[in-house]
């Protein structure tokens, strides 16, 4: 029993159930209805005229007739005619004789009716035969009084068409023609509301779903926040798959996000790791430079201090490209006069260049243009090409940095004549620091360019110009 | 002399700079970690601070001791190299180096923090081609006549600055915004105005200037 009510619980929440019980009622309705509208129309317009009520139908006349003519049994001759007359007064449309045990014909209501006065068998025989073949317009009955043969008989007459109801033109036939198509027209649109009150509801619940679906929660950008579950029925069920789904999204972010922290600081403290030991190689060198030595011994030391600048760079990249490519390099753009960061650049760069014989020059316009970017991702951009040019083409003995505006777009060219990035050059490095311009650039909407051949290298970055 | 606070946990690179800093006169006080450094930092004129330390990491110690002493330049060494990290460490102290750190850029960078602060080692006398100077007053002399070059104020401004700031390439926008104290904008030749004058006081030949160097399309620079 109480299975059963779970069931019936749970099947009254289900939509399906619920739209079959809706069906039914509609289709129950329509018996129901033609029914209960026959009835009432029946009560204020019944199928009959009412003046005619009080003949009833053929049976119920005769049977009425029947019993007059047997409650008169024994009665006296004026007892008789008096009923007679009474009845008369009630079926005023009728014709009704009386004929005596002697066949003379007693009463004859209304006077003019025309009958024979004095009746033989023959008569009667004839008379029923009349009567019975070409007596569509009359109803005719013929009962002996007293239920005697020997008494006498009466006959009542009346026109077939009051007591036989012709339904076609009573009011109820009437008002049916145009009931029942309204009946059926008002169903049919009772049960379209309906239906569509069922869909309308549904329809608005899925909406408001689909809005919570594409909002975005403030705590986790991206995952959509929580739908406050409703009914339990099916889209209820699926408000809660829903929420359940997003509280898994929001663990599998809160886990990744964990682990990009956990990623972050395992780099920086491997990258803190390595340049540690880097340092102290370093520092010995540099000690080991102020002993006396052999010139080779010399040259050796100049070696490890290159390669140690060429490792911490390389560590440097490392972290740089790991986090720029998990997207966790953190971006602060802000409107930049290039002119000016560039010749910053350059100034901070100029004695190294110096330093490898090589003429740095920057050719920049008086009137500069500003760009929306990181100038510590623009910094880092410079510093990789500017190593590059170091390591690469040192043989060309020249570097510029050009800025210039065309068609409203700003560029900036570093320029080598060094033998080209084909060329077997003395430190080919994972071209990592390349990878980190390209990677930087592209995030920050810059267009790059590598023109490379064998008379040098030219790198564009071509940027939108702000005002 | 002049006293540096140094605190650094590995004994390895520890060892390798006290000896350079000693060896180019400075007194090295150097701890193994960031306890008691508040107390100590009265009597040095320059701390050098590592970021991974073992107990209060370096960002805490420099920033407790910028309370203490906030005119005491801080130095970071650290081979925390993330841009995080050297924005972190410039909100308080005045230089942030990364490791591994050339011996020589370390004394360099130090020089310019000390001179910042009035430290310089040869208290503002120095030479420079045929001038004498005296940073203290200031004064500059012609050494070839015993002359006094007398400068306006924005020229001793401008040559003051990039004085302060030897072997260093100063662009237009960086001098023209210390000396005159407001934004330079494009195209403003102001600066390139005033030191020709400047130039025509102090070369011996204005065109060929060899105490202000021309650095094209960058900047100025003086080299000692």
């Amino acid at each position: 029993m109480k299975r059963l009510w779970n069931w019936l619980s749970d099947a009254r929440r289900s939509l399906v159930s619920r739209y079959v019980i809706l069906m039914s009622v509609a289709v129950i309705l329509i018996p129901l209805a033609l029914i209960l509208v026959v009835t009432i129309l029946f009560l204020i317009y019944p199928p009959y005229e009412k003046e005619h009520a009080i003949y009833g139908g053929a049976i119920e006349l005769e049977n009425k007739w029947h019993n007059e003519a047997k409650a008169l049994g024994g009665k006296s001759e004026e007892a008789i005619q008096k009923r007679l007359e009474e009845l008369y007064k009630r079926y005023s449309k009728a014709t009704i004789y009386w004929v005596d045990p002697a066949g003379d014909t007693r009463l004859q209501l209304p006077k003019d009716a025309k009958i024979q006065q004095h009746w033989t068998a023959a008569d009667a025989m004839q008379f029923m035969k009349e009567r019975r073949s070409g007596g569509d317009e009359l109803f005719t009955i013929v009962a002996f009084i007293g239920d005697q043969p020997s008494s006498g008989f009466i006959i009542l007459e009346v026109p077939r068409s009051i007591i036989t109801p012709t339904f076609k033109n009573t009011t109820f036939a009437k008002y049916w023609s145009y009931a029942f198509p309204a009946l059926l027209l008002i169903i049919l649109f009772l049960f379209i509301g309906a239906s569509w009150l069922f869909f309308y509801r549904i329809s608005r619940r899925l909406l408001h779903m689909q809005k919570a679906m594409t909002s975005s929660a403030a705590a986790f950008p991206g995952i959509p926040g929580r739908i406050t579950v409703g009914k339990q029925d099916e889209i209820g069920r699926l408000e809660f798959a829903f929420n359940t789904m997003i509280e898994q999204l929001e663990h599998g972010r809160l886990r990744e996000t964990e682990e990009e922290q956990l990623r972050r600081q395992l780099i920086a403290n491997l990258s803190h790791d390595l340049r540690t030991p880097l340092t102290a190689i370093r520092g010995h060198a540099f000690q080991l430079n102020e002993e006396p030595l052999s010139s080779r011994g010399r040259e050796s030391l100049q070696v490890i201090d290159r390669k140690v600048d060429f490792l911490s760079r390389l560590i440097d990249n490392l972290l740089s490209y790991t986090l720029l490519s998990a997207g966790r390099y953190p971006y602060r753009p802000e409107v930049i006069d290039m002119n000016r960061l560039l010749r910053q650049l350059c100034a901070n760069w100029y004695a190294a260049f110096e330093q490898q014989g090589i003429e740095l020059e920057l050719d920049a316009p008086d009137h500069g243009f500003r760009w929306e970017i990181d100038p510590q991702w623009m910094e880092r951009i410079a510093d990789n090409l500017f190593q590059n040019i170091l390591r690469h083409a040192r043989d060309g003995g020249y570097a510029l940095v050009r800025l210039y505006v065309r068609n409203g777009s700003g560029y900036i060219s570093f320029v080598d004549q060094g033998p080209g990035m084909d060329s077997e050059s003395g430190e080919r490095g994972s071209g990592i620091g390349l990878s980190i311009v390209s990677l930087m650039a592209k995030e920050m909407g810059l267009q790059l360019t590598i023109d490379s051949s064998t008379a040098g290298t030219r790198i564009t970055l071509q940027g939108l110009n702000q005002i | 002399m002049r006293r540096i606070l140094y605190i650094e946990d590995d004994l390895d690179i520890g060892g390798i700079v006290q000896n350079h800093l000693t060896g180019r006169g400075f007194a090295v006080d150097w701890l193994r970690s960031g306890d008691g450094a508040t107390q100590r930092v009265a009597d040095a004129d320059l701390v050098i601070l590592d970021v991974m330390l073992p107990g209060l990491d370096g960002f805490t110690v420099g920033q407790r001791l910028k309370r203490v002493a906030p005119d005491k330049p801080i130095l970071m060494l650290s081979a925390r190299s993330t841009i995080d990290d050297k924005l972190e460490g410039l909100q308080f102290a005045d230089d942030y180096m990364t490791k591994p750190f050339h011996p020589e850029e370390l004394t360099a960078r130090i020089e310019v923090l000390l001179r910042r602060n009035g430290k310089a080692d040869n208290q503002g006398q120095l030479k420079l081609g045929h001038l004498a100077i005296d940073l203290s007053k200031p004064m500059f002399i012609d050494e070839r006549s015993g002359d006094e070059i007398i400068l306006t104020g924005k020229q001793l401004h401008i040559f003051l600055y990039l004085l302060r700031h030897p072997n260093q390439i100063l662009t237009k926008e960086q001098i023209y915004e210390a000396v005159w104290g407001e934004p330079s904008w494009d195209g403003d030749k102001t600066l390139n105005v005033h030191i020709r004058y400047l130039r025509e006081k102090i070369e011996i030949n204005p065109s060929v200037p060899a105490i202000i160097e021309t650095i094209r399309g960058i900047g100025f620079r003086v080299k000692q």
